[in-house]
């Protein structure tokens, strides 16, 4: 099947599976809730799309990574959710490379079937861009670790059944070696979550309190030590879906949608409009680059092209785009330009939006876009990775 | 060069007493606890800073206050701003205040007391600079109102508008209290906390002597929407100055892969240039609060507009990259510089949109 029939052909299933209700709440920027993911990853299971990305004899559809693209592009664009990574694209892609067999047979099932929920324990409050330096500790007791330490930046912890998470089992070793991966049930005596607020008032994230937890030595993956080698693996998969140009596409549509009705009255200044205009116009072509890059990535990966710092280019330029529609959303508001409820994001989807609740979902992607920049790896981060791979070594 | 607007030993007692007063009332935390209450919490800070004698100092002597100048509204902006009130200190008594003085209206009287909160209804759009297209019609010994006025900042509290009307293609305005049938308002929250409302006027019916006495009227708004333009000029430099503080703070204690965030000459450049523009936006604040007391002309509007454009770029840059510079903490709501951010994005949007304002003083320049 050539890319553009299966384009269409994604679009036509996202047209006629994707339920209305979800449909609309991605549409208007609503809150996504758990239930609503599970809904769509189990609908995309059953048409065999859920593990698209896995190799076939994984029981995945195989597909080549510009099948992969044109996937998250369409799906996207059309108004489906994303696909959550944490199970299905983290912890299944290392259990398949470096787990054991019964660790397989114990979480693939619940990972494919979206019935078990996983979050990622990376980040902690001294250990963010510096990831090496985290101090959670593992300490072996007889066939369990005590895990001890905190987590910080846990997203969407507070829906996890499971956590995938980088503790230090060796103080003594190099601070990369001493990192293990580690799989932790949540329902475990000694886990406490406490929500954080982000910037755009809404709970998505958490700290995550690991006091004397005990799990099972079973649940270490890949061995001791081998966490920083699992965590450098799992980044080679994100370079797919890292510029996410599918809902920026998206978005620069309302934006064009927004624009017009500014156009279009009569009362408004003729070099207000145009100065609207020339920054439509503006964003419109670095989403073009954009997307140009990320198609000519995929394509030069296929023939064997090192992926090197193609990734952080990616993601550089996507959230520097997603932030700057944000913030031209605001502007194209004109008096709504500041109102933000975070409650608007909550409301039942049968309410017709305002103006201002309408411009409240703008303003929710202008804070939560501050964020991009920074989790996943900041853009500082990513600057220093393209340029060691560019510049001469010492 | 430091912000500093003072003048005279009352403008030194007034910034000290500013200073005093956000330190104790409106903490961080206690700022926090307050947005999250309803009325009358959400106003806290009015009483205490009109007994305090902070609005008749915004007030001149001929109107029955004590101050009144450009100089005096700077102070208190500038002594205000780092503390993210969402009291509408700006909005009722220095835009209505001067509105009233002109109009020689006794609420002014309220205004100085805290007792009553008049709130200006104008625009309409993006552009604060339009006439009004909500319209008065003068009926027999009345006039009647109808129309639309958007995400009236600060008009969920109002206990009056000043409300701009379009009566026979004359501009003029009309003091309304916000109990007028007819008068219904429905409440918008917005991105730095504080509350608008869109208020909408069917059939309210108001006595002649509602339309206030103003020579000319589309003069006395422009002027009395340049005297909010410069105060959020003065406000955004002040918030610079306290962005850069906080940040240039946690680089130098901050560390990762063992050095301090303030070793890295990333960063370090990142913040040579905050500091650049918390210069500029001084600079540029101190001109527009200087130009204000010149008569009104094109030039004073094109000097105040570039003001309000330059502190905004400036003030874009320097939250943006606190924030970024934070990291993890930077997006937390759980400090003050997330909030600084989104204070900042009110006031872009606080008297018309930025490219509103851009788009007037490109016509004010003559460059199409």
């Amino acid at each position: 099947m050539s890319l553009d029939a299966f384009r269409a052909e994604v679009r036509a299933f996202v047209a006629t599976h994707l339920p209305d209700d979800i449909r609309e709440k991605v549409q208007r920027y609503r809150d996504i809730d758990k239930a609503d993911y599970v809904r769509w990853q189990k609908i995309l299971d059953e048409k065999g799309w859920f593990l698209g990305n896995w190799p076939i004899e994984w029981g995945g559809a195989g597909w080549e990574p510009a099948q992969q693209l044109a996937f998250l592009q369409e799906a996207g664009l059309a108004g489906a959710p994303m696909i959550i990574p944490y199970g299905v694209s983290m912890v299944g892609p290392v259990l398949h490379r470096f787990g054991t067999e019964q660790q397989k047979q114990r979480h693939l099932p619940g990972i494919i079937s979206s019935d078990v929920w996983w979050c990622q324990g990376y980040s902690e409050p001294g250990a963010g861009s510096d990831l090496a330096s985290l101090k959670t500790t593992a300490v072996r007791e007889g066939d369990d670790f005590i895990v001890n330490g905190s987590k910080m930046w846990t997203t969407e912890a507070h829906w996890a059944d499971w956590m995938h998470c980088l503790v230090r089992t060796d103080t003594g070793a190099r601070k990369q070696d001493g990192i293990s991966f580690l799989l932790i049930d949540m329902t475990t005596p000694g886990i406490e979550i406490r929500p954080i607020v982000t910037i755009d008032g809404q709970h998505h994230t958490n700290q995550v309190f690991l006091d004397t937890v005990r799990v099972p030595a079973d649940n270490l993956v890949g061995g001791e030590g081998k966490g920083w080698t699992i965590a450098k693996f799992l980044l080679g998969h994100e370079r797919l879906s890292i510029a996410d140009t599918g809902p920026k596409l998206r978005l620069l549509n309302r934006l064009r949608a927004m624009n017009g009705a500014v156009q279009a009255d009569a009362m408004l200044d003729r070099s207000l409009k145009g100065r609207l205009a020339a920054k439509l116009t503006d964003i419109s072509v670095r989403i073009a680059t954009l997307q140009a890059l990320e198609s000519y990535f995929v394509q030069a990966w296929a023939k064997g092209r090192p992926p090197g710092a193609d990734a952080s280019m990616l993601k550089i330029r996507g959230t520097e785009i997603l932030q700057d529609l944000s913030e031209l959303a605001l502007e194209l508001q004109g008096p709504y330009a500041a109102a933000h409820d975070p409650h608007d994001l909550h409301r039942p989807i049968e309410d017709k939006d305002s103006a201002a609740q309408m411009a409240s979902a703008m303003a929710h992607q202008y804070l939560y876009g501050r964020c991009w920049s920074i989790f996943g790896g900041t853009n500082e981060i990513q600057r220093n990775i393209i340029a060691k791979t560019v510049l001469p070594g010492p | 060069m430091p912000l500093d607007f003072r003048r005279s030993d009352e403008h030194r007692m007034l910034a000290d007493s500013l200073a005093r007063f956000a330190a104790e009332f409106n903490s961080f935390e206690s700022r926090t606890r307050r947005l999250n209450a309803g009325l009358p919490d959400r106003l806290g800070l009015w009483r205490p800073l009109a007994e305090l004698g902070l609005f008749a100092a915004l007030v001149s002597e001929e109107q029955g206050g004590f101050g009144g100048t450009p100089e005096d509204m700077a102070v208190m902006q500038d002594g205000l701003a780092a503390s993210l009130p969402v009291e509408p200190f700006l909005a009722s008594p220095v835009i209505c205040g001067r509105l009233l003085a002109a109009a020689r209206s006794a609420l002014l009287e309220d205004v100085i007391t805290g007792g009553a909160i008049p709130i200006l209804a104008h625009g309409e759009g993006f552009d604060p600079f339009a006439k009004a297209r909500l319209t008065a019609t003068a009926q027999s010994g009345h006039y009647r109102l109808d129309g639309l006025k958007p995400a009236v900042r600060h008009g969920d509290v109002a206990t009056h508008f000043l409300v701009s009307a379009d009566i026979d293609a004359a501009q003029r305005l009309f003091l309304v209290s916000a109990q007028a049938p007819g008068l219904t308002r429905k409440t918008i929250r917005l991105i730095d906390a504080a509350g608008a409302a869109d208020v909408h006027f069917e059939n309210v019916i108001v006595p002649a002597m509602a339309a206030l006495s103003i020579e000319v009227c589309d003069a006395a708004i422009e002027d009395a929407l340049e005297w909010g333009l410069t105060g959020l000029a003065v406000e955004t430099a002040s918030l610079i100055a306290a962005i850069n503080a906080a940040t240039f703070e946690y680089l130098g204690m901050r560390k990762q892969f063992g050095s301090r965030l303030a070793d890295f000459q990333a960063l370090q450049h990142k913040a040579a240039d905050m500091a650049i523009g918390a210069e500029e936006a001084a600079a540029m604040a101190h001109l527009a609060v200087a130009r204000l007391s010149e008569p009104a002309t094109a030039e004073r509007s094109a000097a105040i507009l570039r003001a309000s454009l330059a502190c905004d770029s400036a003030g874009r840059f320097a939250a943006h990259t606190a924030i970024q510079l934070f990291g993890g903490m930077g997006v937390s709501d759980e400090l003050i510089v997330s909030h600084y951010g989104r204070r900042l994005a009110a006031i872009r949007s606080q008297i018309g949109s930025m490219d509103a304002r851009a788009a007037r003083l490109c016509s004010l320049e003559g460059n199409g």
